[in-house]
């Protein structure tokens, strides 16, 4: 607050009290004495009223104690007492503690209120859940995702080694390349050498594998000048 | 104008029959250019790897009766030539049958020398009668059976002359057969030659 508005506000102060003016204060002061009391606010009051009037008695709760009527008393220490053993009973535990508040005549809760309180605490008792279960939600996916990845890693079906596909090419077949009778290699044999059937065999082998290695060899060129492509 | 249009249809005629004289002779020449003179000359299926196996399991029987030979262990050898026998060689190779005829032979003379002339004339004939064409291992065979024959003559002398006689009479039937394919077999080479 600037020395401006301050010397503006003495003077305010300074000015006169109008009739209306001291009337409001009047049914301020009333409303506030019977707020101490115990008596209810009025139903319908300015909205400025009510906060200068909430103010007040915050000030007033503040500042000393409250002198409570003996039946006042009585009855709030009978409503304490039946809350506090009703409460436990209807309750479950860990419920809600009475506020210092509600101790307090002009801020006690009705029966009304604490319906109203639990249905509040239910919602945020709900929001919480939902929050919690929103903070987690991410994890959980993303802990169900890394689960189903390592899962399906491990029991991925092995993609066993496909063997080559052989292509059978067609090859020009020399004589040589076949299977054909031994007698041009080995002739006439005779008579001396008839038992001599190892050596013919080898001479007989030497020759025929000559034809199939040819063979193999051309067939493992991918493109031999003389097959074509 | 006629004349013209004759002219070009006969030349275009010679032309054609030029170029399929000429792409005949070339053909005929590749062909004469593949494979050796002495070869047959319709070869058979190429070679197979069962085909080469079953020569390459013969041959190192053949060597193993070798090496029993080398030690006198004649009857481990006989052994070793009638495992040949029993391989199975792709059906239809000529190889395949010639290599048994071989085998045949080898193991009747091995039983021959062991004194077993029967057995020996069983293995030769039962060689003879599963020919499916006349080859030298065929005639190899009858030269082998002819031996057999010969050796049973000796056996039989003394106590049979009569049969003696008809065993080489039979021995010498075998070494007319044999000559027989043989001189068949050389001509069809000879040609082949030419």
């Amino acid at each position: 607050m600037s020395r401006d508005d301050r010397d503006r506000q003495d003077e305010l102060d300074d000015a006169a009290v109008t009739p209306a003016e001291q009337a409001r204060a009047e049914q301020l002061g009333r409303w506030l004495d019977g707020l101490a009391a115990g008596a209810p606010l009025p139903p319908a009051m300015d909205s400025e009223d009510r906060a200068l009037l909430e103010t007040a008695t915050m000030v007033l709760a503040s500042s000393r104690a409250v002198d409570l009527a003996p039946e006042r008393a009585r009855l709030l220490v009978d409503q304490a007492l039946e809350s506090a053993v009703l409460g436990r009973q209807e309750r479950a535990p860990g419920a809600r503690i009475a506020s210092f508040t509600s101790a307090r005549p002009h801020l006690a809760r009705n029966d009304d209120g604490e319906a109203a309180s639990s249905s509040t605490d239910l919602v945020r008792a709900r929001r919480r859940r939902a929050d919690r279960v929103l903070r987690n939600l991410p994890w959980a996916v993303a802990s169900l995702a890394a689960a189903a990845a390592v899962v399906l890693f491990v029991s991925r079906p092995v993609d066993e080694p496909r063997p080559k596909a052989h292509v059978e090419r067609p090859l020009r077949l020399g004589v040589a390349n076949t299977s054909r009778p031994a007698d041009p290699l080995i002739g006439v044999i005779p008579r001396r050498d008839a038992g001599r059937a190892s050596e013919r065999l080898d001479l007989l082998f030497a020759d025929r594998m000559e034809g199939y290695r040819d063979l193999q060899l051309r067939r493992l060129l991918p493109h031999s000048p003389e097959e074509g492509p | 104008m006629r004349r013209h249009l004759y002219a070009a249809a006969a030349l275009l005629l010679a032309a054609g029959c030029a170029v399929g004289v000429a792409v005949g002779c070339g053909s005929r020449a590749d062909e004469e250019g593949r494979g050796r003179v002495t070869e047959l000359p319709q070869p058979g299926p190429e070679l197979s790897k069962e085909l080469m196996l079953g020569l390459s399991l013969a041959k190192n029987y053949h060597h193993k009766a070798d090496v029993y030979l080398m030690e006198a262990r004649v009857e481990q050898a006989v052994a070793a030539v009638r495992q040949i026998l029993t391989i199975q060689f792709p059906p239809g190779s000529a190889e395949g049958e010639d290599i048994v005829h071989d085998a045949r032979a080898r193991l009747a003379k091995l039983l021959v020398t062991q004194g077993q002339l029967d057995e020996a004339l069983v293995v030769v004939d039962k060689g003879i009668a599963g020919t499916t064409r006349e080859s030298f291992f065929v005639a190899n065979l009858h030269t082998t059976r002819g031996e057999v024959l010969e050796a049973r003559a000796v056996q039989i002398e003394d106590r049979d002359k009569t049969a003696a006689a008809t065993a080489r009479r039979e021995a010498n039937a075998s070494y007319d057969k044999a000559i027989a394919i043989e001189k068949a077999l050389l001509e069809e080479l000879a040609g082949g030659d030419e």
